[in-house]
């Protein structure tokens, strides 16, 4: 079934060091394939850009790499507030993580209805450019999962809002 | 005799990690040492054998929250290798580029990672709390800045319109003139937001501070010009290497800069760009200058945040200028064919200067990098500001005194992440 239609924004979150680039990569992939009306996909470098776009937006789907899940390529996801979500280590600088900013974003009353994280583990090892084979290996899965999550909560039409 | 160390593990509100370590010896500063933890940057490596196209795209990943201010660096210097020049109309896109970077990054500091500390608050979130209409003026402006880099760059994450010669396409007309509005409203935010800050509770805390910026005749410093200090100096940019030299220091994957002549340590950053350069900025900045009660240059670190406020008015001012004089460059980026060269180029990042430095072979590959960021430069002084700071604010209570020691790094918008070619406060009490 699916839910009321709505403006959705994907956001993958990441940067050029190993296993963080996921965010990135999900991001490209749903962008390049993911033909679904008012969904709007961005690459963010930081949490914190997350609050430069959530005017209108009424479904708020974050994908980033985390610390805490357990094996490196493990994925799991939650709806905010979610008291799990805070227990995972996240990326964000500037002491401005991703729980953070969703809260900054709460206090603020900007955050959208529906926030859903989607994460996958990340290997510690940030200081190359590669993604670990873990990560890689696990990649194809959870761009399904997220591209199967957005087909069941939007409709099916295309361009953005 | 006692001794005593004190330890910051992680630097909160600054971009990447870095840590401070303090060791006492009869509560007299023995040693400082600001650790930077994050791994080694590689970039300077991997760019070597790529083509020159590809300089621009590959430097914004240095940083996300500066990465306009590694394309403009690295298109003016492989430029310079090339031999070539850029026209009026593509100079013009290029500072309104940077006009978009330095409102998103001086908005975000100012309200969520600097201005809690004035107000006594742990965090922006908390501040967020008790002041929202102040956080969601500086939101805002940092979004419409966001929405320019956006419109110009072609993405406002690690813009991807900026090229060697210009630009790959000029944006259109009503796409940036559809900015207007809302940078209007900004500029206006940007003066309440300077005026704002500027009745903060200042400790009176003056360095004895080198001030380098870049200097231009004609404007306010951004892509172009001379270096100047606060000693009167003029350097130009080609001799950069030769007055600055780089030092590897064993407690930081960042490498340290001083100046080669005397060894000391100097600042970069908008205290410094407004001290040497008060009297280019725009005339609104210009009036709020004069009326915040600063003189000018300032020496004082914690004052760094009216001098970012002064650039956003500066920012926005000159933004709307080029918005409202807004017609696409034709050609949107100038050709060239590839000859071997070496060039050098220098801009202002928000956090100051950034050099850049290629060599490029006849194929248009490039053999050599050097990128040397503002953090690592501003890092010895940072250090030597807070021998000075720790003993003021010493206490019995070691987490009093590593939040103020954080509240001085903050000063400085450290971008720990771009500093290293690889902030925990420690504080070392051994009895």
């Amino acid at each position: 079934m699916k839910t009321e239609t709505g403006n959705t924004l994907v956001v993958g979150i990441g940067s050029p060091r190993g296993d963080d680039q996921a965010g990135w990569l999900i991001a490209d992939r749903l962008a390049a394939d993911c033909e679904l009306a008012n969904v709007v996909v961005k690459r963010a470098a930081s949490p914190v850009h997350l609050l430069d776009w959530l005017d209108r937006v009424e479904r708020l789907v974050i994908c980033d790499a985390c610390h805490g899940l357990g094996r490196v390529g493990e994925v799991a996801h939650w709806r905010w507030p979610d008291g799990e979500f805070l227990n995972m280590t996240w990326s964000g600088t500037h002491d401005l993580s991703l729980p953070t900013v969703l809260q900054l974003a709460e206090r603020l009353g900007r955050l959208p209805p529906s926030v859903v994280v989607w994460a996958i583990e990340a290997a510690t090892d940030v200081s190359t450019t590669t993604i670990s084979a873990a990560v890689e290996a696990a990649l194809p899965d959870w761009i399904e999962a997220v591209t199967n999550h957005l087909h069941q909560e939007t409709t099916c039409t295309n361009g953005p809002w | 005799m006692t001794e005593r160390t004190i330890k910051v593990e992680a630097l909160t509100r600054v971009e990447g990690e870095g840590g401070l370590y303090v060791r006492l010896r009869d509560e007299a500063v023995e040693e400082i040492r600001l650790e930077i933890f994050e791994p080694p940057r590689l970039f300077e490596a991997l760019l070597r054998g790529r083509a020159l196209e590809d300089v621009p795209d590959i430097t914004a990943r240095i940083c996300g929250i500066c990465p306009v201010a590694y394309q403009m660096s690295s298109v003016h210097a492989l430029e310079a290798a090339l031999g070539m020049h850029i026209t009026p109309e593509i100079r013009r896109l290029r500072r309104l580029l940077y006009c978009g970077e330095w409102i998103e990054s001086h908005a975000l500091h100012v309200y969520l990672l600097n201005a809690p500390d004035f107000l006594g608050f742990e965090s922006g979130l908390e501040m967020a709390e008790r002041f929202p209409d102040e956080v969601n003026r500086g939101l805002r402006m940092k979004k419409h800045g966001n929405e320019l880099l956006e419109v110009l760059g072609g993405r406002a994450i690690h813009p991807i319109n900026v090229a060697v010669g210009g630009f790959y396409r000029s944006p259109r007309r009503d796409d940036l003139r559809r900015l207007i509005p809302n940078f209007e409203w900004c500029l206006q935010a940007a003066v309440e937001t300077t005026r704002w800050v500027a009745q903060f509770d200042f400790p009176d805390f003056t360095c004895d501070y080198q001030l380098v910026s870049l200097s231009h005749d004609d404007e306010y410093p951004m892509n172009e010009g001379h270096l100047a200090t606060s000693d009167g100096e003029a350097i130009e940019v080609e001799d950069y290497e030769s007055e600055f030299e780089e030092v590897q220091v064993e407690h930081s994957t960042a490498f340290h800069s001083l100046r080669t002549k005397t060894g000391s340590p100097y600042l970069l950053g908008p205290l410094a760009r407004v001290g040497l350069n008060l009297d280019r900025l725009s005339p609104t900045a210009r009036q709020v200058a004069d009326e915040v009660g600063i003189d000018w240059p300032c020496f004082n670190p914690f004052q760094s945040i009216v001098a970012r406020g002064l650039e956003l008015i500066h920012a926005f001012e000159e933004a709307l200028d080029i918005l409202r004089q807004y017609q696409p460059a034709r050609p949107p980026r100038v050709e060239y064919a590839p000859v071997a060269g070496q060039g050098c180029a220098a801009t202002e990042a928000p956090r100051g200067l950034l050099y850049h430095r290629y060599s490029v072979d006849a194929e248009g590959k490039v053999r050599e990098a050097k990128i040397v960021p503002p953090t690592s430069q501003n890092q010895p002084q940072i250090e030597a500001d807070l021998r000075r700071w720790v003993p003021r604010v010493l206490s019995e209570d070691e987490a009093t005194t590593a939040r103020q020691c954080e509240n001085l790094v903050r000063c400085y918008d450290p971008c720990i992440s771009c500093s290293t070619h690889f902030l925990r406060v420690q504080i070392d009490r051994s009895m």
